[in-house]
């Protein structure tokens, strides 16, 4: 009598996930696709690229090891890398105290605001002063320039980071450090530090992202010696057929790695944003 | 000092460095006759690169593109990413791992994504214009008409997970008894995001849609990698556009009296949607 | 040990003023309970007191320092919060010794202590652990271990019972009285629970509204409430009041006239107190005793086991008698009973200050 209907209901029910799960799938097919096409591209022989209804071909190396081997990118990859590395390194000493201040000593959402509108300044504005003052100290096609440029997006944006970090830690803990007999700098690095280390690394890593990914201010400031990859890869656009399958490489190559990555931090990420951005 | 300045202090001289005097002096250079070519001849000239721009054609059309490009970007990515992340959260199999799937794009360079894109519409080699001749669709993505939508359409390719990001960090600190109670009471699921889902998400919708719109004014990376600007000025963005002023002609004066034309554009839609965002 | 004197402390954040001058002295070795509804000032009056809330006015003295502008760890006094503020990156060990490494001392000695203390806690098997694998309970004598390895001058609690079920509550109330008799320290205990403060306390604050309301061992306070506000706090169910005026020979009444003697001129506005437990038969009590006798209209009991609670009415107003079960059945729905106010049971407070004026 009742089975009837339930047996509806649940199908029903069991319809409406089949139809979730089929959008889902399709919008993951979206994303998967373009790395997918790339990835063919990478190891198809070169008179073959320029097909697009090829699937099947007998896959070469070829680009792979041209990009890999004879190329300038092992050296742009050399570049990003320290290049990111430098800027999350100065992010974190200088944003993570000042996030810490703002956090405990309830600055109000002015201040934390400006620190996102920091991060929001179009670096058009930012670009023209910085670009003449390193060409007037020489430091024109040299990382330290492009260390410098990057810094102004990342540090915003780390300490942005931290201050929902910091927030979610209850203030009892350092009063309990100070009444302990620690000074209130003591408690922030003896205690408060080491319990918002993962915080701390998924905003390294954030950051370290944003300054790998970014090619405007690379592209004005560097040049032959200081290259980065993302300026390198567009450098292979002159979409001639035999450039295609080394484009496809030298994304592959900056790409893979950040995807890797971002897995792990993605948790963190939807944490932070739940517990900062999201109330602020 | 109190520890609170002390701890802003790494911060605050970082700043002063790489945004207070970049941006002063970037004010500096609008009012001034300011040429790459003529640096030793540097002249005054008040408000005339702000009158000048303001009546230049080419800057109007970069800044319609532009705020096309940003609300048709934005208004696509809104409703996906909300609707991705609705979709997810009541996926029963697999959520993580469609997750971290549906996030990976904005992970990844954009100059890398230009690229992709460029190669997979390209109506020559591109595979998805091949088959959509297969089944009578041809589309040239890239002319004048349509080559501003399609940046668009890969913009939220990219960036249609950072809202999907957001919402799923929204919709995880959404408390869960109004709905539970709604479910109770029998409200349906269209009921339900109507007067509950999207009332509670409204502050997390005006911090993403601020923090995208500010970001998408930025838009550079695919104009650079797919259209130059063109065909003609159709995709010619308002960063392109200053970059091309300042590091084509080099004429940095009126370069950066359009970077502060868009700052103060920029600070407008701030406000705006951060009254709107306060006034609960 | 030492005692502690607060002089006219006063605290304002921005422009509000939350503590408006508070003056008190705790002996050494006392344990007082600073008791308020909730927003009232006593966690600032406790912070205030650790030096983790700047004071705005006032002085602070631990034994004979004056401490007021001191840092927290150059007060040697411990705290234990109300959610516990456990270290979460430590063992239990480390939390407990972490303050004894503050103080530089060696490794062999903090171990013995902090092992000492576990001992006392009954903690000692958990000292490898990490907060999170602990319960509530667990985690609540982890921070009174840590409190009490330290040896400080002086403890203070800040309602540290309140995140622990009712049962638990109970024991830990017993565990730590015994602590304190063991380690005779004065101790500053912040509740907003009276049944916490009368049971522990050897003396009782009674706070409201950033002030002091009335100083007192728990039975001055139950016995002799200094104004209205602290007879309607303490005391469940609350005190029943009427409001009256003095009359010629006695008070007048909404509910009849009262024989009862008041030093106030007649025509005076007063409200006039009993405890739910002060309503007698009138065979109860003598002649003398008894200073009014009121029909009361019986509308439910509810019942607690030994004794009931009874709502009653009278001149429209309600009431709360507490009886013994066996009495319970005079109370039927509806029914008339005649109930007699003791004398010696009432309270008289003036209805334009508040204050006690009788009783
Ligand atoms: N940091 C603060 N800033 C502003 N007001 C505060 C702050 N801390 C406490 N208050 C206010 O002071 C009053 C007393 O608070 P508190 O001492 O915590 O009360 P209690 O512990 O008695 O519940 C409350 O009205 C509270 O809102
Ligand atoms: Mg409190």
């Amino acid at each position: 009598m009742t089975a009837p209907t339930q047996d509806g209901l649940l199908s029903r029910r069991r319809l409406t996930l089949v139809a979730i799960e089929f959008v889902v799938a399709l919008a993951i097919a979206i994303v998967l696709f373009p790395f997918l096409w790339i990835f063919l591209a990478s190891i198809k022989p070169p008179e073959l690229v320029t097909e697009p209804n090829v699937w099947m071909f007998p896959p070469t190396a070829a680009n792979w090891h041209d990009v890999l081997l004879e190329s300038d990118v092992p050296k742009n990859i050399i570049n990003s890398f320290v290049v990111s590395v430098a800027t999350v390194i100065i992010a974190l000493v200088t944003g993570c105290p000042a996030a810490y201040s703002f956090s405990r000593f309830k600055t109000g959402s002015g201040t934390r605001f400006s620190v996102l509108a920091a991060e929001m300044m179009p670096p058009a504005i930012l670009i023209l002063p910085l670009f003449l003052v390193l060409f007037r100290l020489g430091l024109i096609d040299t990382l330290a320039a492009v260390v410098l440029a990057h810094l102004t997006f990342v540090v915003p944006v780390v300490t942005w980071f931290l201050i929902g970090f910091f927030d979610e830690i209850p203030r009892e803990l350092e009063e309990q450090a100070m009444i302990d007999g620690y000074t209130q700098f003591q408690a922030f690095y003896k205690v408060i530090l080491p319990v918002v280390r993962p915080g701390l690394a998924a905003a390294a890593v954030f950051g370290f992202v944003l300054s790998w990914n970014d090619m405007f201010y690379a592209l004005i400031l560097t040049g032959g010696e200081s290259r980065t990859l993302p300026v390198a890869i567009a450098g292979f656009w002159t979409f001639r057929g035999i450039d295609m399958g080394k484009m496809a490489v030298a994304i592959l190559v900056a790409v893979v790695p950040i995807l890797i990555i971002s897995f792990f931090i993605q948790k963190h990420l939807v944490r932070s944003l739940g517990g900062g951005a999201v109330k602020f | 000092m109190h520890l609170r300045f002390r701890l802003i202090l790494p911060l605050a001289a970082a700043m002063t460095v790489i945004m207070a005097y970049p941006l002063v002096f970037s004010a500096w250079i609008s009012f001034h006759d300011y040429r790459l070519t003529r640096l030793q001849d540097v002249r005054f000239r008040g408000v005339e690169n702000y009158a000048f721009i303001l009546s230049d054609a080419p800057f109007g059309r970069a800044l319609v593109n532009t705020m096309t490009f940003v609300a048709g970007a934005v208004s696509i990515e809104l409703v996906l990413g909300l609707g991705l992340a609705l979709l997810l959260q009541r996926l029963v199999r697999f959520q993580n791992f469609a997750r971290a799937v549906l996030l990976a794009p904005m992970f990844i360079t954009p100059i890398a994504v230009g690229l992709m894109f460029r190669f997979l519409l390209n109506s020559e080699l591109g595979v998805i214009p091949y088959y959509l001749a297969t089944i009578g669709v041809e589309i040239a993505w890239f002319d004048e008409r349509l080559a501003l939508f399609s940046l668009m359409l890969i913009d939220a390719w990219q960036w249609t997970p950072f809202m999907l990001l957001m919402f799923l960090a929204g919709l995880e600190a959404l408390p869960k008894d109004p709905f539970e109670a709604a479910r109770v009471d029998g409200a349906s699921a269209w009921i339900t995001f109507w007067n509950l889902t999207l009332p509670l998400l409204r502050p997390v919708i005006l911090v993403a849609l601020i923090i995208r719109a500010l970001d998408a004014f930025k838009v550079f990376e695919y104009v650079w990698a797919i259209t130059r600007g063109g065909p003609g000025d159709a995709t010619e963005t308002i960063l392109f556009h200053i970059y091309k002023t300042g590091f084509r002609f080099f004429r940095l004066g009126e370069a950066a009296a359009m970077a502060y034309v868009l700052i103060g554009i920029l600070m407008f839609l701030v406000i705006v949607l951060y009254t709107a965002m306060r006034r609960r | 040990m030492s005692g502690v004197q607060l002089k006219n402390l006063r605290k304002s954040f921005g422009l509000t003023e939350v503590l408006k001058g508070i003056n008190l002295t705790v002996e050494s070795r006392e344990f007082t309970v600073l008791l308020g509804p909730s927003g009232c000032g006593k966690s600032t009056t406790l912070r205030m007191l650790a030096g983790l809330e700047p004071v705005s006015e006032g002085e602070i003295w631990i034994g004979d320092r004056n401490v007021t502008d001191l840092e927290p760890r150059d007060r040697n006094i411990a705290m234990v919060f109300q959610n516990y503020a456990l270290y979460p990156n430590m063992t239990i060990a480390q939390n407990m010794g972490f303050g004894l490494k503050a103080k530089k001392m060696p490794r062999a000695e903090i171990s013995a202590r902090v092992n000492e203390a576990a001992a006392m806690l009954n903690i000692a098997d958990l000292l490898a652990r990490r907060p999170k694998e602990l319960s509530g309970g667990q985690q609540q004598r982890v921070a009174i271990g840590r409190a009490i390895v330290r040896e400080p001058n002086l403890f203070l609690f800040d309602e540290p019972l309140s995140n622990l079920d009712t049962k638990l509550r109970v024991e830990m109330r017993t565990e730590l009285l015994r602590l304190h008799r063991s380690l005779d320290a004065t101790t500053i205990y912040v509740t907003h629970d009276q049944e916490e403060a009368m049971t522990m306390a050897n003396r009782i604050v009674v706070m409201n509204g950033g002030q002091i309301e009335q100083i007192g061992t728990p039975s001055e306070i139950y016995f002799k409430p200094n104004s209205r506000m602290v007879a309607g706090f303490i005391g469940s169910p609350a005190m029943n009041f009427v409001d009256g005026r003095v009359g010629v020979d006695g008070l007048e009444t909404s509910i009849g006239p009262v024989a009862h003697p008041t030093k106030l001129a007649s025509g005076d506005a007063v409200i006039l107190g009993f405890r739910p437990d002060d309503l007698y038969f009138p065979d109860e009590l003598t002649a003398y005793q008894a200073a009014m006798s009121v029909d009361f209209t019986a509308e439910f009991v509810e019942l607690l086991g030994a004794r009931g609670i009874v709502t009653l009415r009278a001149a429209g107003a309600e009431f709360k008698g507490v009886f013994e079960e066996r009495f319970l059945h005079r109370f039927a729905e509806g029914a008339t009973v005649a109930l007699a106010l003791s004398r010696d049971r009432l309270h008289l407070f003036s209805a334009t200050s508040g204050e006690r004026v009788g009783g």
